[in-house]
């Protein structure tokens, strides 16, 4: 996979081998910071990458703020959506989540705390363009 | 001033659980167990099993010390939530809150030549360490740079030639690293230094990160 790249997806399964190819480029200590509007498929497309990683039960962590998973890899999922303050994510231990050796972390609207986010990440932008139609931009760590 | 001693100590600012009770000067008994993720579901056991093989009670204890940081988010959280809980009810128990970096830096200096200048440099988050400067001296030990949270790009030019290093962030992975202190150098550096920190406060105690979390903002 080379990156950054930027790819018209027309279905969902487009969308999910894109996620796929995607996931084998990733090992524990990466963060991944995902952007897009509400309902562009940023919680599908971690769904998409985690089923590589044995995990089959992803929910959407909007309301839990983060959910882990534990297989080959861990998982840290987290939406910065319900977030008011960056306090907040500092009272729940954020860093700690960051700097978890065996794990890999996928942040949801990270957009809205830019600040906490470590430099050496991956973004993915996820476009809504028509029905099951999106463009994936996904940038260089 | 009432008897500090029994004094149970608590230490969970790394991978490092430890509990031991101070008995007098020169006593005391310890449990460690070296291990990631133990912690919360060990340490209530580990006193348990302590003051049994001590003969003592709880009631019997009559101050708690408690490692407070820097070190783990959590592991600092699951020490003090711990020791608040065994002092709750209990107005009469006092709590030391001992500062992590001393009293490694009291153990470590007790087994090296005076003179000697230390650092203790240990993992905080992805961009920064916990770092403190330490020279032994004849009584102990002198804080050359205070426990701070630097970048990690800043270390190699706070570290001297001749320095030795403790701590997380550099030590090769084979050994085990001295990045927290034991139980007992914790009890003991209370017993020492901690006179002016008893408080009977308990629930105003909080982890120490060096930081107040406030909010940085990207150049």
């Amino acid at each position: 996979m080379i990156l950054p790249l930027s790819k018209i997806v027309k279905s969902e399964n487009e969308t999910i081998q894109l996620a796929t190819t995607f996931a084998s480029i990733l090992k524990p200590t990466d963060i991944i910071a995902l952007t897009g509007d509400l309902g562009s498929g940023k919680t599908f497309f971690v769904k998409s990458i985690l089923k590589i990683f044995g995990i089959e039960e992803v929910t959407s962590p909007t309301f839990s703020i983060v959910n882990t998973y534990s297989s080959e890899v861990k998982i840290n999922h987290f939406d910065f959506y319900r977030i008011k303050k960056v306090v907040e994510l500092y009272d729940i231990g954020f860093e700690e989540y960051l700097s978890d050796s065996l794990a890999i972390t996928f942040i949801e609207w990270a957009e809205l705390f830019e600040e906490i986010l470590p430099s050496n990440i991956y973004r993915i932008n996820i476009k809504y363009l028509e029905d099951s139609k999106r463009e994936i931009t996904i940038g260089i760590k | 001033m009432k008897e500090l001693l029994p004094i149970l100590a608590i230490e969970t600012s790394d991978e490092l659980c430890s509990v031991a009770v101070m008995l007098s000067e020169d006593s005391y008994a310890e449990i460690n167990f070296q291990k990631k993720f133990v912690h919360s579901e060990k340490l209530l056991p580990m006193i348990s099993d302590l003051l049994k093989n001590a003969d003592l009670k709880l009631a019997d204890v009559n101050t708690l010390a408690v490692s407070m940081g820097p070190g783990s988010f959590t592991g600092l959280r699951i020490g003090l939530t711990i020791a608040k809980g065994l002092a709750s009810g209990r107005s009469e128990l006092s709590i030391i809150p001992v500062p992590t970096f001393d009293a490694l830096a009291f153990q470590i200096s007790s087994q090296l030549p005076i003179g000697t200048d230390f650092l203790i440099a240990n993992n905080a988050n992805i961009n920064e360490i916990y770092f403190a400067k330490y020279k032994v001296t004849e009584n102990q030990f002198k804080v050359l740079v205070e426990a701070s949270l630097v970048e990690k790009s800043e270390f190699k030019s706070l570290q001297k030639d001749g320095d030795l290093l403790f701590g997380n962030y550099t030590v090769d992975k084979k050994v085990f690293k001295t990045s927290s202190p034991t139980a007992s150098a914790v009890g003991k550096w209370a017993y020492i230094f901690g006179k002016d920190l008893v408080t009977f406060e308990h629930d105003l105690l909080e982890p120490n990160y060096l930081k107040n979390f406030v909010v940085k903002v990207k150049k």
